[in-house]
């Protein structure tokens, strides 16, 4: 089934055209990694998703219903600012209602939310004072506490060294694996990518590409030994 | 002392504002705009005399003068980065209406200074009655917007995507604002109007951990500094808001010693 289908977009700046005819699918349950050259325009997209920036031609479409969205951006400069509990920053996502206090359920839900993304024991402690591992986890229960049926990662991985980050992918996993949830990720890590993508959207301003990370011709990434995801 | 009415109309303003400038002053700091609640006290000079040019009530001109400018300033600022410099534009003409009108108005310095510094012991039962009211609009409706305040405040980046009328709340956010900024001033007086909005909430933001707990503090930090103010204040004969400014200072001073253990 699936549940975003990109048809045809484009995207102008002014005179530039950042991309043209860029063709994707995204299948239910499935991770479609976003790759492409920094300032390509891979959050420009990420933003056209979330409505905050228009097309300028093609179109994206919902074949079912449009689930609900939850973004995971990369800049969160408020959550260092604040002496906010983990519990807390993550509960903030219920923003619904009129009802100043939690309700049993919506507490259960917290902490069904922090057992997945296991920061239980962490709960009580201060979001600013988080490692960079725990940061991201709380990000991601934030995003996740409301069942949401796409989850949009913008780098989640970047400033992360390697046992955190495969932690954070191996939740993101578990989660998706368990409940309906499809997952748009834009990375430059190609190992994370080959771990766990199941698919691939290369944008590049001469034309973009869509396939099956599996088919993905990583050598025209790592030029000069370096990654170009 | 409590048999005065005028300290019986004095404690009752005084308590209610606290609470009001607390619970907003929470999500003032956190949404980062000190600034900007500092600079619509000053717009408010302009509306107060205005107000009083036009043999109004001041708090009128200052709440029609607030909440004109809060929302904007909000809209210009909110996209444009520049927003510092285009608020200190803003404060600049405020002042200058403000000293223009009352020049205008040919009151007496009395006038001004009660506008500038507050004038809660010579407050009339009808403007008890304009305080307490818009006090208690202000606090319901900030009670009923609770959770898209907390979010829009505490994790702004997210807010704008996660709530359906992220537009609506800003605006809402930034009148409960100006409707505070207008209601406080007519304790502490229009200089010194961050004492009771933004001291008690950066104390109260280094000590709670959940919101409620931040707003908590904040309006307990604000009803203590007051009631505390009031009675100094009448045994002394030394304005209130000297008072106020001393003791939220000093609590602000003394979470910043707080070690961030």
């Amino acid at each position: 089934m699936v549940v975003l289908e990109g048809k045809d977009i484009g995207i102008k700046f002014g005179k530039r055209w950042l991309y043209r005819h860029v063709n994707f699918e995204l299948k239910s349950q499935h991770v479609l990694a976003v790759i492409g050259d920094n300032g390509v325009g891979k959050t420009t997209l990420i933003r056209a998703i979330l409505e905050q920036q228009k097309l300028t031609e093609g179109a994206l479409t919902w074949p079912d219903k449009k689930p609900v969205i939850r973004y995971v951006p990369q800049e969160r400069p408020d959550a260092q600012d604040f002496p906010l509990r983990i519990s807390e920053f993550v509960s903030l996502s219920f923003d619904q209602g009129i009802r100043p206090w939690m309700t049993r359920a919506e507490k259960d839900q917290i902490q069904h939310i922090l057992d997945d993304t296991h920061l239980v024991e962490l709960a009580d402690q201060r979001i600013d004072q988080a490692s960079g591992g725990e940061r991201q986890r709380s990000y991601l229960a934030q995003a996740l506490l409301v069942d949401p049926g796409l989850l949009i990662l913008d780098e989640a991985t970047a400033n992360l060294d390697n046992i955190a980050k495969y932690e954070l992918m191996d939740v993101v996993k578990h989660y998706r694996d368990h409940h309906h949830l499809s997952i748009i990720m834009i990375s430059h890590d190609l190992e994370i990518i080959k771990e766990y993508a199941d698919d691939y959207l290369l944008l590049k301003p001469e034309g973009s590409e869509f396939g099956q990370v599996k088919d993905l011709d990583v050598s025209q990434l790592e030029v000069g030994n370096q990654d170009h995801a | 002392m409590l048999s005065y009415p005028f300290m019986q109309n004095a404690f009752v303003v005084g308590t209610l504002i606290a609470i009001v400038s607390g619970f907003i002053g929470v999500f003032v700091v956190a949404r980062h705009m000190s600034f900007l609640a500092h600079t619509l006290s000053e717009i408010g000079f302009a509306g107060a005399s205005f107000g009083l040019f036009m043999g109004w009530s001041p708090l009128i001109g200052m709440l029609i003068f607030t909440i004109l400018a809060s929302t904007t300033i909000g809209e210009l600022g909110m996209q444009e980065k520049r927003s510092e410099s285009l608020i200190s534009a803003v404060s600049a003409v405020a002042i200058g209406l403000g000293i223009a009108f009352l020049a205008l108005s040919q009151k007496n310095a009395s006038a001004a200074t009660s506008i500038l510094f507050g004038s809660i012991f010579s407050i009339s039962h009808a403007n008890v009655v304009q305080v307490v009211v818009l006090a208690l609009i202000v606090l319901v409706v900030g009670l009923l917007c609770y959770r898209p305040l907390r979010h829009f405040a505490f994790d702004y980046n997210t807010a704008i995507f996660s709530l359906k009328h992220v537009v609506l709340i800003e605006v809402l956010f930034l009148v409960l604002m100006a409707m505070t900024v207008a209601i406080s001033s007519q304790v502490v007086g229009s200089l010194l109007i961050f004492i009771l909005i933004t001291l008690p909430a950066s104390a109260a933001m280094r000590w709670g951990r959940t919101v409620w707990q931040m707003v908590g503090l904040s309006v307990l930090f604000g009803v203590v500094g007051v009631w505390a103010a009031l009675v100094l204040s009448y045994w002394t004969n030394v304005p209130v808001s000297f008072y106020i400014a001393i003791i939220e200072a000093g609590i602000y001073f003394i979470s910043l010693i707080k070690r961030d253990a």
